[in-house]
């Protein structure tokens, strides 16, 4: 049994293609249900087929539970001689399983949840390819062993990101929001690249074992070099300062998309990447140091805004964005553990928070803005009682999830000496529970429903068994990290067990904890007082606040900024070069090449008139000039060198 | 055994023995039989070409003489001599379509092509001065008259009386240049000659000097290719494509040997060979920018493509074979594949010669369009197909080679750049979609579904796991 899933691993990333493929090329010839058939099924083999290597993996000694499939007929994809060496070997080791659990896992649940989300949409089929295809890249981001094949998944989750937000691809803001999200994401694979010919320039390999078995060879500048670049990448593709901004105006993807990709796994990518270069980082404190910062900043800065947006998917992007801060912040300062185990927690109770705002979107026919609904809390109540589960999961209420994971990010913050980034990690979470409160209270509570569409029940069972499960998962998934009982970092031993830092989360500090406790149910209180007991309080803060709220709705102004310092100029000086330089240089560069190829070939083709003397009279000096050549280069040379 | 002094070993000489046993079975079924359909002819071919093949799988990775070491099978002669075998088995399928020209006598027709491979086994393997030009021979007489078979196509006959006249002529410098090198190094074998050609004696220089002119005919290097583009569009469309495989892998064969069997690393020797190769690059590829016929445009391709394939030489570095050989194994697929296309859309005919002929293929015919624009994207070097590899192999090759590698590597940047737009003018034909009424293409025999679908295997396999065919590549040497 053992030897039957090792053997299948490679089927883990193949069935997601195989399944995007087969829709794509006889989708448009079966059932619209069989496509979505095949999209679940092939997930939900994955899935099956990654639980079982897990339980081969998990009980092995820490040196036997890193595992390399290997290539039936070489061991490399290409060899450039002399050096250059680009293995295709697929990576099984406790941190890629985890990824891989997930990724399968919540993926298939969001599968199925799609099958009567988008039922009515017209692109049915070509969703579910796409989200296969997202499937089969996430797969590979985190199942390749060595960075090129990392960035190849890397890249395909960015362009099944960029199709999937512009799923909806008859509404400009849609496709807007694609192509900035495309961007931004490719600033973060150059990053990459840049970090990989480093690696290249010093070690002369690009594969993990390598690169982090030279890490101490390299030197510390080179090494801090490739962290940056590496945090460039991770940046881009977990929406961190100060590539965040795509992150938001993604939501204008189906929300199935928003809880797989833009939640649960692909913006989680930087983590991952973090988590997996950690020799790199452990040995390039600064680059290190610079990931916590950019974390710590980050979450805090996203829970600011999160707290007064009023699209109800927005404020889970900034509440993703602030979760992923925490992530970030947890690997940079070392502790990998808590960073991977935030990771998985997140994955259930932001999927679950995501899919039952779904339910909602969906009941009220596409609204999302939270000032039209209200009251809800009688008329949905699944949906009321799984996202308050969501909710008091990533308020990090005991003994819900989000209350181990984030606790243990802010215990190891302040164990590794950052004090700073620790106050912001509390006051972060603190923001967290009043902005995730303020949703639950204006959504499902606080008078009356104030929308105009008209509320639909919510019945379709495979939406709500998916939902049903992430809610259980939400409240029992923290419950393998217990006070001395540390089973993730067990499991996790063999990936990190050459981390400066110990990782086990077993050690609580029970203080420590309660006082994160009284700060985020503090924050439940005032979104309690503000939203639902005493409604003018909000009103009047916004009054006398005003200027706050404004910086706050816009986002710190990043859009604005961004587009007077990137955007604008970039367009002035194309429209600029359009009006005075391509009519002259650009239209008649071309032109002039295609002249002078066409007179190049005229003038071959002219040659070749068709009469043999012509033919034998260029043969015959053809000849004799390349005896001329002879006579004086190369006789002429050897005659010249001897003595 | 041995026969008079001379040594014969019929398991290195098997491929050989088998295709000439299988001509002659040809020609005697002919004889006895009567009015053989053509179908059976070739079937007999095909199947002379699978023991041909079953003979040399034997013969991998392995490195040994006969013929008192006039012929050998090693590196140089294993994976050309499959090649060549390959080309003759998809030539022989497309010449049994219906409207295939043969000049009426399939037996001869078929027997010429089997003995002309014969004469390219034996460039491959020979390793002295006379058994290559004996090759070379028997390899050019039969091809004169294959490019005549086209009769009473006045076009064929053009073709092949230029084809003869200036072969003369090339022959006549290849056996000047034999005799001045035997002159200087007073041996025919090669491995004689390389002890001559660590000095460059005036006598041994000219000699190879006018060796290298015939050669540089038979692969149509510029300034020697003025032939081609007359020869390859008046001969029948399966000669072409034997003619533009068949004929370069043998004589790259005979080069290859040369330049690693008599020439060290740097020799100045080879400057003139770069100098050609330069040349070839980029008039071929300009040359076939303003081509409306296909077959005509495939021929100046050709030109740019034995150019191609002499950067992988010119380091004269470790890998340089096998990335000669690799190259060739592409081009073989893709070029082979996209006269299959041509021959299978006129049934064998020279209606599909025209690129007018291809506008809105894809609407009429979309699964060939596809094939056929796989086989342009190949031949261009789009990244995912095996041209694409290729490319990569002969610029790495190039890049490592010294100064004049590095100018060849740049010349094949140049020409790949400008034969991109090359391709792609039939593939926007193709693609394109045309008002009014449609012509009707029946085209669509088996018979060159089979290469077909095999130059589009090979083509994506070598292109997306390039490895796998390195390995075996390089390990049949």
């Amino acid at each position: 049994m053992a030897d039957f899933f090792l053997g299948a691993v490679p089927l883990i990333l193949l069935f997601p293609l195989v399944g995007a493929a087969t829709i794509a090329l006889f989708g448009p010839y079966v059932q619209r249900s069989a496509s979505a058939f095949i999209g679940c099924l092939s997930i939900g083999l994955s899935f099956l087929l990654t639980v079982g290597t897990s339980f081969v993996i998990f009980p092995l000694s820490p040196a036997q539970q890193t595992l390399y499939t290997h290539s039936k007929f070489v061991g490399y994809w290409a060899h450039l001689p002399p050096d250059l060496i680009i293995g295709f070997r697929l990576l099984i080791d406790p941190l890629s399983l985890l990824w891989m659990l997930i990724i399968t896992g919540v993926g298939l649940l969001i599968h199925v949840y799609s099958v009567s989300y988008m039922a009515s949409d017209k692109n049915y089929r070509t969703f579910f390819a796409y989200m296969n295809l997202f499937v089969f890249t996430m797969l590979l981001l985190v199942m390749a062993d060595n960075f090129l094949w990392l960035l190849v998944g890397w890249g395909g989750v960015g362009l099944a990101s960029y199709l999937l937000i512009g799923f909806y691809y008859d509404r400009p803001v849609a496709v807007l929001a694609a192509r900035k999200a495309l961007i931004m994401n490719v600033i973060g694979d150059v990053g990459i690249m840049l970090a990989m010919f480093l690696m290249y320039a010093h070690v002369g390999s690009v594969s993990y074992q390598n690169v982090f078995g030279h890490v101490a060879t390299i030197g510390t500048s080179a090494l801090t070099w490739i962290g940056v670049w590496l945090l460039l990448g991770a940046v881009a593709k977990s929406a961190q300062l100060p590539l965040q901004t795509w992150l938001p105006d993604a939501m204008e993807g189906p929300t199935p998309v928003s809880a797989l990709i833009h939640a649960a796994t692909m913006v989680t990518a930087g983590v991952y990447l973090i988590a997996r270069a950690h020799p790199i980082y452990d040995n390039a404190p600064a680059a290190a140091e610079l990931v916590a910062v950019v974390g710590g900043v980050t979450a805090l800065f996203a829970a600011t805004i999160g707290c007064v947006q009023y699209d109800i998917k927005r404020v889970l992007a900034y509440s993703t964005m602030s979760q992923i801060g925490y992530m970030m912040l947890a690997v940079g300062a070392g502790a990998f553990a808590a960073g991977a185990f935030h990771f998985m927690t997140h994955a259930f109770f932001k999927a679950l928070l995501f899919m039952s705002a779904g339910i909602v979107i969906h009941a009220l026919g596409g609204e999302q803005d939270i000032r039209k609904m209200g009251g809800l809390a009688t008329r949905l109540p699944f949906a009321y009682w799984t996202f308050l589960v969501g909710a008091v999961a990533i308020a990090g209420i005991f003994p819900f999830a989000g209350f181990f994971s984030k606790d243990a990010i802010i215990d190891a913050v302040l164990k590794l000496h950052h004090p700073y980034l620790f106050v912001f990690t509390v006051v972060a979470a603190g923001l967290t529970a009043f902005y995730m409160f303020r949703l639950v209270f204006l959504t499902f509570l606080t008078g009356a429903y104030r929308g105009d569409h008209e509320v639909h029940a919510e019945t379709e069972r495979t939406m709500t068994v998916p939902v049903a499960i992430l809610a259980v998962l939400s409240l029992i998934g923290g419950w393998i990290v217990l006070p001395h009982h540390d089973e993730l970092s067990f499991l996790l031993r063999s990936t990190f067990a050459d981390a400066p830092f110990p990782q086990s989360m077993a050690d609580f500090n029970g203080w420590l904890s309660f006082g994160v406790l009284l700060i985020a149910l503090a924050g439940i209180a005032f979104a309690w007082v503000a939203y639902q007991w005493r409604p003018q309080i909000a009103a009047a803060l916004h009054r006398s606040l005003g200027g706050v709220h404004a910086l706050l709705t816009n986002a710190y102004y990043f859009d604005t900024i961004y587009h007077w310092l990137f955007e604008w100029p970039v367009l002035a000086l194309a429209q600029w070069l359009r009006d005075a330089f391509e009519v002259d240089a650009v239209d008649a560069l071309p032109a002039l090449a295609l002249r002078a190829g066409a007179y190049f070939g005229s003038l071959s083709n002219r040659w070749e008139t068709g009469y043999l003397r012509r033919y034998g009279l260029t043969f015959v000096v053809g000849a004799a000039l390349l005896l001329f050549i002879y006579l004086f280069v190369a006789h002429g040379a050897t005659a010249g060198a001897a003595p | 055994m041995t026969i008079q002094g001379v040594n014969f070993d019929f398991g290195i000489l098997g491929p050989i023995s088998v295709l000439v046993i299988t001509g002659l079975v040809v020609l005697l079924v002919d004889l006895v039989g009567r009015a053989v359909p053509r179908v059976v002819l070739y079937g007999i071919g095909v199947a002379g070409c699978a023991g041909a093949f079953i003979a040399l799988a034997p013969l991998y990775g392995r490195s040994a003489t006969t013929v008192n070491g006039a012929f050998a099978t090693d590196r140089f002669s294993w994976g050309f001599s499959a090649v060549l075998i390959f080309t003759l088995a998809v030539t022989l399928l497309l010449s049994s379509l219906r409207n295939a020209d043969d000049g009426n006598s399939p037996a001869s027709y078929a027997a010429l092509l089997i003995f002309c491979t014969i004469g390219g086994l034996i460039m491959a393997g020979a390793t002295t001065l006379i058994g290559i030009f004996l090759g070379i021979e028997e390899l050019s007489l039969a091809l004169y008259v294959l490019a005549g078979t086209g009769y009473p196509r006045p076009a064929s006959e053009e073709a092949a009386l230029k084809y003869v006249l200036l072969g003369s002529l090339a022959s006549g410098f290849l056996i000047y240049g034999s005799a001045l090198l035997y002159g200087s190094a007073g041996s025919v074998s090669l491995s004689a000659l390389s002890a001559a050609a660590s000095s460059l004696p005036l006598l041994f220089v000219i000699g190879f000097g006018l060796l290298l002119v015939g050669l540089a005919f038979k692969l149509a290097l510029s300034p020697f290719h003025l032939w081609t583009p007359d020869v390859y569009e008046g001969s029948p469309i399966a000669i072409t494509a034997y003619m533009t495989v068949a004929v370069k892998a043998a004589t790259f064969a005979v080069l290859a040997r040369f330049v690693y069997t008599v020439f060290g690393h740097d020799s100045v020797a080879l400057v003139p060979l770069w100098l050609l190769a330069i040349f070839s690059m980029l008039v071929g590829s300009f040359g076939a920018l303003r081509q409306r016929n296909l077959k005509r445009l495939l021929a100046y391709s050709s030109i740019a493509q034995a150019g191609f394939m002499v950067v992988a030489l010119s380091g004269v570095g470790e890998y340089g074979l096998s990335s000669l050989l690799f190259y060739l194994v592409a081009y073989a697929l893709m070029n082979l594949g996209a006269f299959a296309v041509i021959a299978m859309l006129g049934d064998g005919d020279e209606a599909y010669a025209d690129i007018d002929a291809y506008r809105a293929l894809f609407y009429r015919r979309p699964w060939v369009a596809v094939a056929l624009t796989l086989f342009l994207f190949s031949l261009a070097g789009i990244p995912g197909t095996a041209g694409f590899y290729g490319k990569v192999l002969l610029l790495e090759q190039g890049f490592a080679g010294g100064p004049w590698g590095i100018a060849l590597a740049l010349a094949l940047i140049a020409g790949s750049i400008v034969s991109i737009y090359v391709y792609f003018q039939v593939v926007w034909a193709m693609f394109v979609p045309q008002e009014g009424e449609q012509p009707v293409t029946a085209g669509n025999s088996w018979l060159t579904w089979v290469p077909v679908a095999v130059g589009v295997a090979g083509v994506v396999a070598l292109g997306v796991i390039p490895q796998v065919f390195v390995s075996i590549v390089s390990s049949s040497m």
